[in-house]
């Protein structure tokens, strides 16, 4: 186990080496900041009946920004190595593949987590300048941000198979992002038809990450998120996994 | 030279197609027990509302009334889209569907479009 932290730490260290991290923290946060101040100006204009958590994390903007990143974080995970040939040390290190995978996977989502805490920061100022809370409830801010856990380790997951399956960083960050911009959009296919079936609601909203971010932010915890979720990040592990063990016996 | 060298091991051969097959059938293991997992878990679900005014919740007598209807209920919604109260509605109206489970069906016509 402790060879797993040790290739942890030095996962997460070299994001922090690469100048890539500092632009996407940048990048993203200036445009949550950008995101936050529209939905307040929307918001002073006329009274609505959403609280101001809700605006922020079911805006386009939000989202737009949110799917761009994953493919900004996870394209040199494997890429990198495999391109400058560091590959082969870190194979022939006496540590297994699935502590390499693993490690390089919560590298990501530990930056993924780093990333998100500022946004707290957001939320602090309103209720401080305002003495108003921002959200219906603190269970709200659970389940927002919940769900933005488990649909970051979701795609970063996907992010780490596109970028165990090529050299090429950037072909890893298309793959990536179109799988991932598929995934999303395929969920508002709900929200367009007019007629629906009970069942066919059910089958849609389940997979659909923007209403399961509209309910979760609203403070109504569910469980059938985490449960796709977690389970589909298993998947892409292990696929990656194999995708990486796959050099030592394929062609 | 005491001792002659042994003669050197013939090279071990990757059975890759072996390995290969291996792969895809623990995949497919995989895909497998994934798709169960989510099926179970999409009929037996729980949720908690932690909203504090519990705007979209539905009161108790709400639910019971749902588990014992008969039949399917049709609600057809004739709100449009650009009302301000369209998107409450529209929750509110998930939130039956997902407490009455298969029997609610919602048809939204608007009159501003036909």
């Amino acid at each position: 186990m402790r060879k797993f932290y040790t290739l942890l730490s030095r996962e997460v260290r070299s994001y922090f080496y690469s100048p890539i991290a500092y632009v996407v923290l940048v990048f993203f946060l200036f445009v949550a900041g950008v995101d936050f101040y529209f939905q307040l100006s929307f918001m002073n204009g006329k009274p609505v009946g959403y609280s101001v958590q809700e605006a922020f994390f079911n805006s386009v903007f939000f989202w737009f920004a949110f799917v761009l990143i994953f493919p900004l974080i996870t394209m040199r995970l494997f890429a990198e190595e495999f391109k400058l040939g560091t590959i082969e040390p870190l194979m022939t290190a006496p540590v297994r593949d699935w502590q390499v995978v693993l490690a390089k996977f919560f590298g990501a989502l530990v930056f993924y987590v780093i990333l998100w805490l500022p946004t707290l920061l957001y939320f602090w100022v309103f209720q401080s300048v305002t003495h108003q809370s921002a959200a219906n409830s603190t269970g709200a801010y659970l389940g927002a941000y919940l769900m933005l856990f488990l649909l970051g380790m979701f795609y970063l997951s996907i992010g780490c198979l596109a970028s165990a399956l090529t050299k090429n960083q950037i072909v890893a960050a298309v793959i990536s992002f179109c799988v991932i911009t598929l995934h999303f959009f395929s969920g508002l296919v709900s929200f367009i038809l007019s007629e629906v079936s009970s069942s066919t609601r059910q089958l849609l909203g389940y997979f659909s990450a923007i209403e399961q971010m509209g309910t979760l932010s609203r403070g109504e915890i569910d469980t059938r998120p985490m449960v796709l979720y977690v389970s589909m990040t298993i998947v892409m592990l292990t696929l990656t996994y194999q995708a990486f063990q796959s050099r030592k016996w394929r062609l | 030279m005491a001792d002659e060298q042994p003669a050197p091991d013939k090279p071990q051969k990757i059975h890759r197609v072996r390995i290969g097959v291996n792969v895809l059938v623990q995949t497919a293991l995989l895909l497998f027990l994934a798709i169960a997992a989510n099926y179970l878990g999409f009929e037996h679900y729980k949720r908690w509302d932690l909203s504090r005014d519990q705007k979209y919740a539905l009161s108790d007598k709400t639910k019971r009334f749902l588990e014992t209807i008969k039949g399917k209920i049709r609600i057809t919604v004739f709100v449009s889209a650009n009302h301000p109260i369209a998107q409450d509605v529209q929750s509110l109206l998930t939130e039956y569907q997902y407490a009455a489970k298969e029997k609610i069906d919602i048809e939204h016509i608007d009159q501003e479009r036909t």
